[in-house]
């Protein structure tokens, strides 16, 4: 049920302050890059606008991204979002359940339609409906029937912005991304596998303030996290420009913190935020810990070949094979050709 | 991205299929024609015919003094390109994850320093060579689409390359890409042009060794 | 070896010179300026900005400390500081586990989250009249 509350009321009445909400506005503008002055004027924005309905719909996924979201951190400032918000629906962290939670459901969209932000995670089978349904009814139908009345629609994760790992060959469920069924709806894709909370947070933010998506890449992605690649950022970069690669996981060059790139690190080509946000509240992030980026925000990454292979490793299979019918084609034509020369001159000696 | 999938998948696929192939069949095509045997008396004091055969591929590293004026810096400018490639190729620490990813062979790598200055070194020479191809009135007259054409699919992967190092250009994927789709370029060329020259320096140059030990110049 | 003990050693770019800060203390001049002349209020992220550990030390030499040191509770610390220089404050924002979430140079009369909002003000009167009536009718039941 949306609240009549402005959203600086409903804050104040669960004990969170204008100021908790004036740090996290000043959180949020610094991960996305806004100037620190549109701080006080989001949070001014924010505090006045009526909480919006948002609906959170789970497919084919493995909950990472809710993880990622909810367990952000104890008491971490992107937890607000859930204050800041209000979540009509959400399979795992609603109260209702059954019947009373799809009535909800349909109550929500019915109250807002046109208003209400669609949350949305998984990858989407279309192979069979059998394959993924709740209450009923298939996941492709909830996902459209669901669009038909949201204002815009987060494609959090890889699976719902991708495929991701239900894509991945061969694909069993013909899983598809939520853009291959919602063709017309303003769609952000904020993949990750998981993405950084702070991003799925910021984005949603962002649109409370202006109204509006934040800028996008080519593949929906918000540039302000998504701009850059994890090697342009990467804070082993000297290493790599040194030539200073760890050969394997244990070796010296990884104990001296060496660039990973020969032990697989897919970081010059994946876009994503880790090497400046950083996971668990700015603790680390894969290569800080020790091991190459795996690419998890770009599409069909499970079928790009191995993690530990590096970048200049061929993706096709059948080497052997391909190899030696190409050497016994080759060696067939220039036999051939040479025979067939013989033959003709054989044939003019003898004509002779 | 996709790109760069098709560049380092089919791409690589079929553009290393058709260099085996075409190698394989102009080698094989030129190798096992028919030759007539020389039934004539060879010259006495000639070298033997193995060893003639290897000195001339040694002496014609170097152009005879009669041509070193005429020839001396396309011949340096060139051995510039050709050491050049093989130290950025064999010697470049992503191309040896290339080959041991192909082979399961490799060797330590060069400083990375080293190899990108080699790198424009290359590129430099190469662009002198063809400044001077098209200069000279005789080379310009003789030059054809071959001649302009592997020289492009030459130095296109080392000008891709350098490019992709220095992150430059466009997105890095993109150039990545365009680097690895070069390189298929020049081995789908490499058989049906010039740079077959590869392969077949050796024989035919101790083949023109075995000759002139028989008859012929004595040098 | 245990986990523990595996001796990890990262060695960054050389952090002995200040690469940034000379610029940075530059522009907060400038805003400084700006501020004296027509009241204009900015801030700096200093997350934003490629900042070496000797970056904000030079930072702290410059700008010492000055006379405020507030410390704000709300979801979290928050500590702002007025420099030695007048009218640049130092805020950290931190969450609930004292680790750092944001960091801002703010050129001003005094930083936004240290005032108090006038709708706060409001709210704030209301509570403390009420408050006033249970106290006085305690009083009154009392006597």
């Amino acid at each position: 049920m949306p609240s009549e509350l402005t959203l600086g009321e409903s804050l104040a009445a669960r004990g969170v302050s204008r100021r908790a909400f004036l740090k996290f506005c000043a959180s949020i503008a610094s991960a996305m890059a806004l100037p620190p002055s549109v701080a006080p004027a989001m949070a001014e924005a924010m505090a006045k606008a009526k909480r919006p309905s948002v609906i959170y719909l789970s497919f084919q996924e493995c909950t990472g991204c809710l993880e990622s979201l909810t367990r952000a951190h104890q008491a971490s400032l992107e937890t607000l979002i859930f204050d800041l918000v209000s979540l009509e629906y959400q399979h795992t962290i609603m109260a209702p359940s059954g019947e009373a939670a799809e009535r909800s459901l349909h109550q929500a969209i019915e109250e807002n339609r046109g208003k209400y932000v669609l949350i949305v995670d998984g990858a989407i089978p279309l192979g069979d409906p059998g394959y993924g349904t709740v209450a009923g009814q298939s996941f492709a139908d909830i996902m459209t029937e669901t669009a038909k009345g949201a204002a815009a629609i987060l494609a959090v994760g890889t699976c719902a912005s991708f495929g991701g790992l239900p894509k991945a060959d061969p694909n069993p469920t013909g899983a598809v991304p939520v853009s291959h069924i919602v063709k017309d709806k303003p769609i952000v894709n904020i993949p990750g596998c998981p993405p950084i909370a702070v991003v799925m947070t910021s984005v949603v933010a962002h649109f409370l303030t202006f109204g509006k998506l934040p800028d996008l890449d080519h593949l929906n992605r918000p540039k302000a996290f998504f701009g850059d690649t994890i090697h342009d950022r990467c804070y082993r970069r000297p290493f790599y420009d040194q030539g200073k690669f760890a050969k394997t996981f244990d070796d010296a060059g990884a104990r001296q913190g060496w660039c990973l790139y020969e032990l697989g690190c897919k970081g010059p080509v994946t876009y994503n935020a880790c090497a400046t946000v950083k996971w668990n509240g700015g603790v680390s992030f894969p290569i800080e810990s020790g091991h190459g980026c795996i690419g998890c925000s770009e599409p069909d990454f499970w079928d790009r070949g191995s993690f530990y292979q590096p970048l200049p490793m061929s993706l096709w299979t059948n080497r052997g094979k391909t190899l030696a019918a190409a050497a016994a084609a080759g060696a067939a034509i220039g036999a051939g050709a040479a025979i067939a020369s013989r033959m003709r001159q054989r044939k003019l000696v003898e004509e002779k | 991205m996709e790109l760069l999938d098709f560049a380092r998948g089919p791409g690589m696929q079929w553009s290393i299929g058709i260099f085996v192939a075409g190698v394989l069949w102009r080698v094989l095509g030129i190798l096992l024609l028919h030759h007539r045997r020389d039934l004539s008396e060879p010259r006495v004091g000639g070298a033997a015919p193995l060893l003639g055969g290897a000195q001339k591929v040694v002496r014609r590293l170097w152009p005879r003094k009669e041509f070193k004026e005429r020839n001396l810096l396309p011949t340096a400018l060139a051995y510039i390109v050709h050491i050049g490639l093989a130290i950025v190729v064999f010697g470049g620490s992503f191309h040896l994850l290339f080959i041991k990813n192909l082979f399961g062979i490799s060797w330590p790598a060069l400083p990375s320093a080293f190899v990108y200055f080699t790198g424009a070194a290359t590129v430099a020479a190469g662009i002198a060579l063809l400044a001077r191809r098209i200069i000279d009135p005789v080379t310009r007259l003789l030059s054809n689409f071959d001649d302009y054409f592997s020289w492009f699919v030459t130095l296109a992967p080392v000008v891709t390359g350098l490019m992709a190092v220095a992150h430059f250009g466009a997105r890095y994927e993109t150039v990545l890409a365009l680097h690895i789709l070069s390189f298929e370029l020049l081995l789908v060329w490499f058989p049906f042009g010039k740079l077959m020259h590869a392969f077949l320096w050796v024989p035919s140059k101790a083949r023109t060794g075995y000759v002139f030990t028989r008859k012929g110049a004595t040098s | 070896m245990p986990l523990s003990e595996i001796p990890i050693k990262v060695v960054p770019a050389s952090t002995d010179k200040p690469l940034n800060a000379p610029a940075l203390l530059n522009e907060i001049a400038a805003m400084l300026e700006r501020l004296v002349e027509s009241s204009a209020t900015e801030s700096i992220d200093l997350k934003s900005l490629p900042l070496a550990p000797a970056d904000y030390a030079r930072l702290e030499e410059i700008l010492g400390l000055g006379e405020v040191s507030a410390e704000i509770e709300a979801a979290g610390p928050t500590r702002v500081r007025e420099t030695a220089v007048h009218g640049v404050w130092w805020v950290t924002h931190m969450n609930a586990l004292r680790e750092p979430t944001a960091e801002f140079i703010e050129v001003t009369y005094a930083p936004e989250i240290l005032k108090t909002h006038p709708s706060d003000a409001a709210a704030g009167l209301a509570t403390l009249r009420s408050r006033l009536m249970d106290a006085q009718g305690d009083q009154a039941d009392a006597e």
